[in-house]
């Protein structure tokens, strides 16, 4: 009798030994807010492909693995930029369920503002990630709130930066850019650079490319515009402040690389298909390539060991240092089914530091800049250092972007474009009278 | 006996008229025929109001509401057709419709023709040509786009540098606001003209050898078979290839969107485009509705345009009714 | 034949005429061709190159190192023996239900006589012209409703019908001789017969018209099946194509890309040669005597 409630009791205890230890094992990386034996679907979608998803992937699958192992993921991705943000829509709209979905920085108030996006305030203050907001990047913290709320945790970020061909700087006899070069020095160094080698009348390698670009929003030129001083929208985003002799400054400076000294090739459109400029770059005809630090990667791939290069940041004007940044982030529809299970997996996503430096390693720099993510870039690259200390250092720390606003887009489509490409494509070399136009139309859009 | 068909309804009032007629189609021998015609159209009418009707009817209730495709559509009237006055990129990519469509599909359908009249040859090797035309077709658009980048490319592209041989100092092609648009209406004739092509060979290839023969015996010259052979049998292809290919235009998007995004600066931005980023970049769905009515109506009357005007050139056209 | 017996008596004239215009057709379309011919051409070469080689600028047509392996990767890479069986299944009804659909309101609309014909047959072609981006949203919901979603019904039964492709079969069929259905109808064959036996023959052309065009806009549709297709087991060629591409294409494999296009885009170049067979002339003559 004795020895038969002992035996039950130390089985009782095992077994609950055991139940803690796993109990300790979900706090660990979940809130254990979902039932670890739920079965289900969970849709996941994302405009990133191979390549780009996989940092996901393997912290999916190890949450799944691990916590959730009866929930099969449906994971849409890989569709291309436009038809991801036609798509997510349009199935949202039809009452489709979504439980997370990969969120970009310009359109996040647009999603928060139409009811899309699930507000996750109440979630972020019962299981808080760790490091939150502090130790994240806080332009990007920003990027995703909304009046006040958080609807998306920002994940990576698109700093910008120079892609700088050491062997054109050589054999030009300057010295490279950095982070105190000033916008006058730049163009200056870009005039210097550019060169006719063959004699027939035409260039044939070029200071500096891709720092415009036909239909490109105004995240490209933002980061100038803040350099020199100027701002496009008031505080209350709801009126132009486009007109500043600052801002006029900023953009004439990027037209006269085009026009006055012709460092710059022909503005080209970054069109749907993909196919970027950087093989401009890759082919030595330039010496200064503008481009995110998503560019890195390929470049790598794509130069070899055709010539030396490396990253630089970009220069610094009369009100300061700025850089373009922007990023992507986790978000949850307002329609999901699966809601508390989404931010689970986002947290883990956020939070495992063995994920997170697979990621970095992957070469995505990190909005969480706790001191166990800050991990190395690819450091197999011989670029690495460099890389590291232009983006997710210098990049992360100057990061701005435009300030977007539910009539973000719309702006930058009817106005912004409209009226810059005509200033990228020579139409009109003088920025005040561009600017002056668009800053009526500005007035007019976010006022009426 | 197309006329006399037609006779005996003057002088009645309309309806009186229609409902006699409508009566006479069940009587008699042609009792038979009207049914049969009703149930033939049967599939395609039972999928039109399954899986049309409601959709149409949707889009047709959205245009009068205020949308944001989140929460529920306001209706407000008319207010939607308001705005569109006052919208200059209404106006810049109507006009941009109209540039486009009045311009790409005349030159398709003339270069069409003759690449049809070639491709309907007995020569060897015929079929490889024709499947040479038809190539664009079914080319991946990225490729096909990244390949007139390079032809467009207004430093070391190839147009341009086959230019420079004759001095003549290219323009930017799709990188300025007046070359954007007949850029794309070159790529996108070099990308859609297999169609119109097939459709015109197809027509070829359907008139009887007897026709000819008969116009030969008459002693008829090349040029007579062509005009009272080829061209009055071929027309109802033509006028299908027409009127498809103008209602294709005033919808083409793809063409746009591969290749310049509607840029630089709004110049090569149709109605479709803007009507797309209203629908799903700036959520106003009710607007973009709208503009789209406004699209379908632009369309149908120049559809009915051309129906009369049918009448006088388009073989079988005037055994109507 | 009849026609080789007629021109007898200027033969040699003929034939010289014949060669010298086929010589210049020849030329004409070649050059032409080439226009025609080089993305495609393009796209086949950049899938035997590596990533280095198809950013090389301005491009070579020749790659350095022929990589084979690109095709068996891109296979791999995705699920593209599903995606096969998928757009296959997909195309084939499609196909078949338009070509039935189309050729039978095609008739009624050409031949038929019954009020209101052409009032219907207006309303129909109208259908072709209300955009399609005002109809995703209300037909996706449709599509919730018959609980489609993800299953190969919603990208298959409502593109049956095509008001586009009775619009071509009635333009073709309206050029039929009227004889030969008379002849038939003489002989005591009811409607679907003579539309069976005796119209569907003569419109061969335009029906493998309507096939090859149908089954590429089918195999190439990309939009709708995106949006309806959220399962991977489910999803068509192009949207496994599409899968491969990112946000900035900086990490778009456009090697594996270009390889998976051109094994994609046999079925279709097969259809098409196929679809030749049937531009064949002369059809009107033995249907006069096989009918008559």
């Amino acid at each position: 009798m004795i020895r038969k409630s002992v035996l039950f009791l130390t089985v009782l205890a095992l077994l609950s030994l055991g139940f803690a230890a796993s109990a300790q094992d979900m706090t660990d990386w979940t809130c254990g807010t979902v039932d670890g034996d739920m079965s289900g679907a969970i849709t996941i979608t994302g405009w990133e492909g191979p390549g780009e998803v996989d940092k996901f992937l393997l912290a999916f699958d190890e949450f799944f693995g691990e916590y959730y192992p009866n929930v099969e993921q449906i994971l849409n991705t890989g569709v291309s930029w436009t038809d991801y943000w036609t798509t997510l829509p349009a199935q949202l709209a039809g009452g489709a369920e979504i439980d997370m979905a990969w969120m970009h920085d310009t359109r996040n108030d647009t999603f928060a503002a139409n009811g899309w996006a699930l507000n996750l305030d109440s979630y972020l203050e019962a299981c808080p990630i760790p490091g939150w907001p502090e130790k994240f990047v806080a332009s990007q913290v920003d990027a995703f709130n909304y009046q006040g709320s958080q609807y998306a945790i920002p994940y990576d970020l698109a700093p910008g930066g120079l892609y700088i061909n050491l062997d054109l700087f050589e054999a030009a006899g300057v010295e490279p850019p950095g982070e105190h070069t000033s916008f006058e020095e730049f163009t200056e160094l870009a005039n210097a650079l550019t060169q006719d080698t063959d004699g027939d009348g035409d260039t044939d390698i070029w200071g500096i490319s891709n720092m415009v670009s036909v239909g490109r929003g105004a995240g490209g030129a933002y980061w100038v515009i803040k350099s020199f001083g100027g701002e496009l929208f008031n505080e209350e985003n709801t009126a132009s402040m486009m007109n500043s002799p600052e801002t006029v400054a900023a953009l004439q400076w990027l037209a006269d690389l085009l026009w006055d000294s012709g460092a710059h090739p022909t503005a080209e459109s970054v069109a749907a298909t993909g196919f970027t400029t950087e093989f401009l770059f890759a082919n030595g005809n330039v010496a200064m390539h503008y481009a995110l630090n998503d560019a890195a990667a390929r470049m790598w791939e794509l130069v070899g060991d055709s010539f030396n290069w490396t990253v630089v940041p970009t220069p610094t004007g009369p009100a300061g240092r700025y850089n373009f940044i922007g990023g992507s982030a986790f978000s949850i529809p307002a329609s999901a089914a699966q809601p508390d299970l989404s931010y689970e997996l986002i947290r883990f996503t956020l939070a495992n530091p063995a994920h997170l430096c697979r990621t970095a390693a992957m070469g995505a720099a990190l909005t969480s800049q706790s001191e166990f993510h800050n991990c190395a870039a690819p450091d197999d690259a011989p670029y690495a250092d460099a890389y590291h200390e232009v983006f997710s250092v210098i990049g992360a720390r100057d990061g701005v972007h435009p300030a977007y606003h539910p009539k973000y887009l719309e702006w930058e489509t009817s106005v912004w474009v409209a009226n810059m490409d005509l200033l990228w494509t020579g139409e009109e070399r003088d920025a005040a009278v561009v600017v002056e136009r668009a800053h009526e139309q500005t007035n007019a859009l976010l006022g009426g | 006996m197309a006329a006399a068909y037609r006779s005996g309804r003057d002088g009645q009032s309309p309806w009186a008229a229609k409902i006699r007629e409508f009566r006479l189609a069940f009587t008699g021998l042609r009792r038979e025929e009207s049914i049969a015609g009703y149930l033939f159209l049967l599939p395609n009418l039972i999928g039109f109001i399954v899986f049309m009707l409601f959709p149409i009817l949707f889009a047709f209730y959205i245009m009068l509401t205020d949308w944001s495709l989140a929460s529920a559509p306001t209706f407000i009237g008319l207010e939607n057709f308001e705005t569109m006055i006052n919208d200059r990129l209404f106006w810049k990519s109507l006009g941009n419709s109209f540039y486009y469509t009045f311009v790409a599909v005349p030159t398709g359908i003339f270069i069409a023709f003759w690449l049809a009249l070639a491709l309907n040859r007995k020569m060897r090797g015929i079929i490889f040509f024709r499947t040479v035309y038809f190539l664009p077709q079914i080319t991946l658009t990225v490729a096909a786009a990244t390949i007139w980048r390079w032809i467009y490319q207004p430093e070391i592209g190839m147009i341009n540098h086959v230019l420079e041989w004759f001095g003549i100092d290219g323009p930017k092609w799709i990188h300025d606001t007046k070359w954007a648009m007949p850029s794309v209406i070159i790529m996108s004739n070099w990308q859609g003209i297999g169609f119109a092509m097939l459709i015109l060979l197809a027509g070829l290839q359907g008139i009887p050898e007897e026709y000819y023969e008969a116009a030969s015996i008459d002693g008829a010259s090349g040029w007579q078979r062509m005009r009272y052979v080829t061209l009055p049998m071929l027309s109802p292809a033509f006028f299908f290839v027409i009127v498809t290919s103008l209602i294709g235009a005033f919808q083409a998007f793809d063409q746009f969107y591969i290749l310049t995004e509607g840029g630089p600066a709004h110049a090569t931005t149709p109605l479709t485009l803007y009507i797309f980023q209203n629908a799903f970049t700036f959520f106003k769905m009710g607007y973009g509705a709208a503009l789209a009515a406004v699209l379908f109506v632009i369309i149908l009357i120049i559809t009915i345009i051309q129906w009369h005007l049918a009448r006088r050139w388009v073989f079988g056209f005037d055994e109507d009714e | 034949m009849a026609r080789a017996t007629k021109t007898q008596g200027s033969l040699i004239g003929q034939r010289q005429v014949k060669i010298l215009m086929d010589l210049f057709t020849y030329i004409v379309l070649a050059v032409v061709g080439i226009i025609f011919i080089m993305p495609f051409a393009w796209m086949v070469a950049n899938s035997f190159k590596d990533i280095r080689g198809i950013y090389t600028y301005p491009p070579e047509f020749i790659p350095e190192v022929w990589h084979f392996e690109n095709y068996t990767e891109a296979w791999t890479m995705t699920h593209f023996d599903a995606g096969f069986l998928n757009s296959a299944i997909v195309a084939a009804a499609v196909v078949l239900g338009q070509l039935f659909t189309a050729s039978l309101a095609g008739y009624s609309f050409a031949r038929l006589r019954y009020p209101g014909r052409d009032k219907i047959f207006l309303l129909y072609i109208s259908l072709m012209m209300v955009p399609f981006t005002v109809l995703l949203i209300p037909l996706y919901v449709q599509m919730r409703y018959f609980n489609w979603i993800s299953t190969l019904q919603a990208v298959i039964v409502p593109f049956l019908f095509t008001p586009w492709g009775t619009f071509m079969m009635r333009q073709f069929m309206v050029t039929i001789p009227r004889e030969l259905e008379d002849a038939a109808r003489i002989d005591g064959c009811g409607f679907f017969r003579t539309y069976w036996l005796i119209i569907l023959p003569l419109t061969k052309p335009a029906l493998a018209t309507l096939a090859i065009f149908t089954f590429v806009n089918t195999w190439n549709s990309f939009q709708w099946p995106l949006i309806v297709l959220g399962k991977p087991k489910v999803k068509t060629l192009p949207l496994l194509l599409a899968s491969f591409q990112n946000q900035s294409g900086m990490r778009t494999p456009w090697h594996l890309i270009m390889a998976a296009a051109t094994f994609v885009v046999i079925p279709v170049l097969i259809a098409f040669v196929v679809g030749q067979k049937y531009y064949v002339r002369g059809i009107v003559t033995s249907g006069i005597k096989g009918g008559g």
